[in-house]
């Protein structure tokens, strides 16, 4: 069974972005809750629509040296209205 | 603070060099420029700064008279706004400022910027309220902070500007584009240098194109202006980081090691038109090429962003100056076949160096980084032929 992790942010928070508030994000509700050796389920608050490329690369900065892109594309999924944000999560980081 | 590492300083005015001064105890720039440009900015800089070497600044009056000209871009006038700002604010000058310019798609910014108004107490005392923050109509100004610890204000700035940009039925790929660029500009400049970012953008009137027969299609101008005042400049990250793995005692990715390759490739043809600092700066801009030490991600390309953008507009005078160096975004050099931007015929990176159009120097040396992007966009159109 998938770790689901649901994300808090803003409620007037609609877009994402910025390299340092995405690793903020991780250091705080992600990375003392997961267990990298299973998988993985992001979930997005409803509002938010878009998330730019520093955003991605700071939240995953950690994730990816300890599974590496593989890792990521075997192990990670999301739940989001952002369209294709797994492949575009894939694109940023590979 | 924003005006910590303006470019007075920096400037050291000719030996011989005396500021006018009018019989009645004026000081006087009176341009003798063709058009306001950063050659223009570096001049009314030598001017101020010779001022300042003599004594403080609000010492006597000083008249800026920059009679009929035109700015050749947003940046010229920007950078002006930060000069009369530091004038005001920091010396309390009594500074009077006379212009008349006529207006292009690409500086339309200037008819509502308070430049103008600094002729009268009132209208200096405006300039210097709306210098730091201003939203009115076509017109988005904001200074970032870079005591942002938690790195919040991008997002904030994000979605600033998608909602700044929606009324103006601008496509919303357009929209995205614009702010991914800007955020990943502003994000890179408060990490990598730790002071503070100003934005600012206008879009202009609707205007046609005199090549089209038919001129149901409307376009705007989007101009963007992303300053950051710094003594860091762009490339002395990525530079350190190159030196820390020439040493061979970190690992390195194939991606850096091709870096290096290009290096050593690049270092045979380094001299008075393209020197060591310019592939430091190309660098920088790679994808997946990034001066954070600890970063395994990062570095988006800039030149992807940009040349995104431009793929979705049509793109015209959009650079980066830093230090004495400008990097022109020409789109024809910016496509990357092989995951590198060569800003060359090429469009190689590793055994080609850039073009003499896209590296220049500039007699202005800007301490920092600063982006001018001039962009022209076609209008949304409804399924009725309508618009909002």
């Amino acid at each position: 069974m998938a770790q689901e992790i649901k994300l808090s942010l803003p409620k007037d928070f609609t877009k994402l972005a910025g390299n340092k508030y995405g690793k903020g994000i991780y250091q705080t509700q992600v990375k003392d809750n997961i267990n990298l050796n299973d998988k993985i389920v992001f979930i997005f608050p409803d509002q938010i629509d878009r998330a730019a490329s520093s955003f991605v690369q700071g939240f995953f900065d950690e994730i990816i040296k300890k599974i590496g892109i593989e890792g990521i594309k075997s192990q990670i999924d999301f739940v989001t209205n952002i369209p294709n944000f797994k492949q575009f999560v894939i694109d940023n980081l590979e | 603070m924003f005006l910590d590492y303006l470019f007075l300083d920096s400037i050291t005015p000719p030996k011989k060099y005396k500021p006018q001064l009018t019989i009645n105890k004026r000081y006087e720039y009176i341009s003798r420029s063709e058009n306001i440009d950063l050659n223009e900015i570096r001049n009314i800089a030598i001017f101020l700064s010779s001022i300042k070497k003599r004594h403080n600044l609000s010492f006597l009056p000083i008249d800026i008279d920059l009679g009929n000209r035109i700015f050749t871009d947003k940046l010229s006038y920007v950078l002006l706004e930060c000069l009369c700002y530091y004038l005001l604010k920091e010396e309390k000058c009594n500074l009077n400022l006379h212009f008349t310019c006529q207006h292009t798609i690409f500086n339309e910014g200037i008819k509502t910027s308070y430049l103008k108004g600094i002729t009268s107490p009132k209208g200096r005392a405006a300039f210097v309220k709306h210098f730091e923050f201003d939203i009115f109509k076509s017109h988005y100004r904001r200074i970032i902070p870079c005591e942002d610890q938690s790195g919040i204000w991008t997002t904030l700035i994000k979605q600033d500007i998608d909602a700044f940009l929606k009324p103006f039925d601008i496509q919303e790929i357009c929209r995205d584009s614009a702010s991914d660029v800007i955020c990943e500009l502003v994000d890179n400049a408060l990490e990598h240098s730790s002071s503070d970012c100003l934005i600012d953008i206008d879009i202009t009137n609707d205007y046609t194109k005199d090549l089209e027969p038919n001129k149901e299609n409307l376009y705007c101008g989007l101009n963007i202006v992303i300053i950051n005042f710094s003594n860091i400049l762009m490339g002395n990250g990525i530079a350190k980081k190159i030196s820390i793995l020439e040493t061979g005692s970190v690992e390195m990715t194939p991606r850096y090691k091709d870096v290096l390759l290009a290096k050593s490739y690049h270092k045979n043809f380094w001299g008075n038109n393209y020197t060591k600092e310019d592939f430091d700066i190309i660098t920088s801009f790679q994808n997946k090429i990034s001066s954070r030490e600890t970063c395994s991600t990062g570095g988006t390309g800039l030149t992807q962003l940009i040349k995104a953008l431009e793929e979705e507009t049509d793109a015209y005078n959009c650079y980066m100056i830093s230090g004495n160096r400008i990097i022109n975004f020409i789109k024809q050099y910016l496509h990357s076949p092989n995951g590198w931007v060569g800003f060359n015929e090429e469009n190689e990176y590793i055994n080609a160096i850039p073009n003499t159009e896209c590296i220049k120097k500039t007699r202005l040396f800007f301490p920092g980084t600063a982006y001018n992007l001039n962009l022209v966009l076609k209008k949304e159109r409804y399924d009725d032929g309508t618009r909002n």
